[in-house]
């Protein structure tokens, strides 16, 4: 177990730069999630950290040792990758076995532990069979049993669950959260799935273009996103996002006139207003601040969207799930003021 | 017309072209190889003999099974220095960088050649008055300095082997290197992470994955070394002595030099029937592979 740093850490492939000069800790045992689009530099951060791509400039350090310039073999990292990287001419148990081969462990020794491992993961009857004897489940399952066996210092996982079918990603991701808990390893995690970030996070660190955009506990993103970027990628669906202007404490865009509690006064040219469709109910005309006519509807089975047009935006509300309106009914959004968010127009940055 | 002779309509052109190019001359020349034919004597084919050449090959003449031994030494050497060296090559030329591309185009130009030619520059290479190689050799080893390479036996297979395998480490080169391009990166890298070294991941992880191509390899250059002609007849003609007479060099001498076209059939056709064999195998490999 061991805490992990980046150091002004950057990577380019000739003139591309993928991570940009970034810094970040990761508390030891802690799960911390890279989240972004693809292209944002969360993999190879990643795999900057494993070994397995060496950093244009900055440093890695993995329990407080500089192991920058360090093989993967050196670093006593465990990694679960994308397509699990299995080797199809072993069996389960070789598979499961082979880091510890590889570091001298005895026989005995390896098969005990590895049938330890096979229990946790449920693999112990599937041993012998070779890699594609298996399911996409079960393969992700050896992949994990082979990363445990171990113990190592850090586990990386390298979006392992994408691959896997709806249903089955929500059991796994339940397991992964389990077994990182009881292991309590320092577990760093890239998806570009919000919701598995979300749930399995202890701190998400969200990246664009190379860049972090902003580090924090789930709620602390969800709820307080840093700027534009963050505020857009997280949240399903996203957050309404309309450009406006500040007047005395009221945020104005056209169609749209707005009072902010705790803004009093407050004056500011080219503001983003965000607002989550969760944050606003749905109200009969005249009730609330903001109102325009139906643009559609849609039914979600818990919920149903309502998204109406407003000058020349469209806003989204979550409504109770018995609304019923028709396209072009006039009806009026109210949002919980709360959990309203400003943004500078320019530069994104949250106000 | 209905489906079916449509089908066979269309493919009648190319059974066709296959019955005369392919079918009648091995047909034909099956038909030779059961008569007693010596071209100098009569330009008629001469008396039918039924399997008597076979009968010669397998039972009187031992200059054949010589001759055997021969091939089987050139080609159990050759296909295991090709196949060694195009794997080595391989291994350091896989990668994508300007250097590895260059070098590796022009390993490739030695596969271009035609075989006489390479036989021909090479033997150029090794004359002890004027080659290049030979000089080369020479000044490397000392030992060597009174050693005519083409002209002694052992020096002559070892030239006839390393000149094949000049002409074709590049072509599996490039077959191992297409082969470990198509294995996942990911198992390679998982097995850097679990902590094995390079020539662990090599032998472990890497070797094992090409089982199939390594066996295909190795069967298609056993063929190719069996039938190897073309080196043999512009670099030794044989020789010294019988020391590097082939058996399709044999059968190339007793078709076209000695004219008995009736037992040279008889010896194409038994080295056919080996390498009829071995293709049984290579297909089975291809084939179990698909399965």
């Amino acid at each position: 177990m061991a805490s992990v740093d980046l150091v002004d850490i950057c990577k380019k492939f000739g003139p591309v730069v993928s991570v940009d000069k970034q810094s970040l800790s990761v508390k030891d045992g802690e799960f911390m999630v890279f989240l972004g689009p693809s292209g944002c530099g969360k993999t190879t951060t990643m795999r900057m950290i494993a070994g397995l791509v060496e950093p244009t400039e900055g440093s890695v350090l993995i329990g407080g040792q500089d192991v920058t310039y360090d093989q993967p073999r050196e670093r006593d990292v465990a990694m679960v990758f994308q397509n699990y990287g299995l080797y199809p001419h072993m069996t389960v148990a070789d598979n499961i076995a082979y880091p510890l081969k590889v570091r001298g462990v005895a026989k005995a020794d390896r098969d005990r532990q590895v049938r330890e491992v096979a229990a946790k993961v449920e693999l112990a009857p599937l041993l012998d069979r070779r890699p594609s004897a298996l399911s996409g489940g079960q393969r992700q399952r050896v992949a994990l049993a082979r990363a445990i066996v171990r113990r190592p210092k850090v586990f990386l996982m390298d979006e392992p669950l994408s691959n896997l079918d709806a249903q089955l990603r929500v059991t796994m991701r339940a397991e992964i959260k389990h077994l990182q808990n009881e292991l309590g390893i320092t577990t760093i995690y890239v998806t570009h799935d919000q919701i598995e970030a979300l749930t399995l996070a202890d701190r998400i660190v969200v990246m664009n273009k190379g860049v972090i955009q902003q580090t924090g506990t789930p709620e602390e993103i969800y709820n307080a996103p840093a700027n534009l970027f963050v505020a857009g990628f997280i949240g399903s669906p996203a957050m309404n996002l309309i450009k406006g202007s500040l007047r005395g404490g009221t945020f104005t865009a056209p169609g749209l006139s707005l009072p902010l509690p705790g803004r009093a006064g407050a004056t500011r040219d080219d503001v983003v207003l965000g607002v989550r469709p969760e944050d606003m109910t749905v109200a009969g005309e005249g009730a609330a601040t903001i109102s325009g006519p139906i643009y559609a509807t849609e039914m979600t089975g818990d919920a149903v969207l309502v998204t109406i047009a407003v000058g020349s935006q469209r806003l989204c509300a979550r409504g109770d799930r018995h609304f019923r309106g028709k396209i072009n009914d006039a009806v009026a959004l109210s949002p919980n003021l709360d959990y309203v968010h400003l943004f500078d127009g320019a530069t994104g940055e949250r106000i | 017309m209905n489906d079916s002779t449509l089908k066979w309509g269309l493919l009648a052109p190319a059974f066709l072209i296959a019955a005369v190019v392919l079918i009648y001359p091995i047909a034909q020349s099956f038909w030779y190889s059961l008569h007693d034919w010596n071209l100098s004597q009569s330009p008629e084919l001469g008396p039918f003999v039924g399997f008597e050449n076979y009968l010669r090959l397998l039972t009187a003449d031992p200059e054949f099974w010589e001759s055997a031994r021969v091939s089987a030494v050139f080609s159990f050497f050759s296909v295991t220095v090709t196949i060694t060296l195009a794997m080595a090559l391989a291994v350091l030329l896989q990668g994508g960088s300007r250097l590895e591309v260059g070098v590796r185009s022009i390993l490739v130009l030695a596969f271009s050649m035609s075989p006489a030619l390479v036989g021909i520059s090479w033997r150029f290479l090794l004359s002890p008055e004027f080659g290049a190689a030979d000089a080369l050799i020479k000044w490397a080893v000392p030992a060597w300095r009174n050693v005519p390479i083409l002209a002694d036996e052992t020096t002559a297979m070892i030239a006839l082997v390393l000149v094949d395998a000049w002409h074709w480490v590049p072509y599996f080169m490039l077959v191992f290197i297409g082969a470990m391009a198509s294995l996942p990166q990911e198992t390679i890298e998982a097995a850097q992470v679990d902590g094995a070294r390079r020539g662990r991941i090599f032998f472990g992880i890497v070797l094992p994955q090409l089982k199939s191509v390594l066996g295909i390899a190795i069967l298609l250059k056993t063929i190719f070394s069996i039938k190897m002609l073309e080196q043999v007849i512009t670099m030794t003609k044989g020789g010294p002595g019988t020391s590097t007479a082939t058996v399709p060099f044999r059968v190339y001498e007793t078709a076209f030099r000695w004219y008995d076209f009736g037992y040279a059939a008889a010896m194409a056709y038994f080295l056919a029937f080996v390498m009829l064999i071995l293709a049984f195998v290579y297909s089975h490999f291809v084939l179990r592979e698909k399965r």
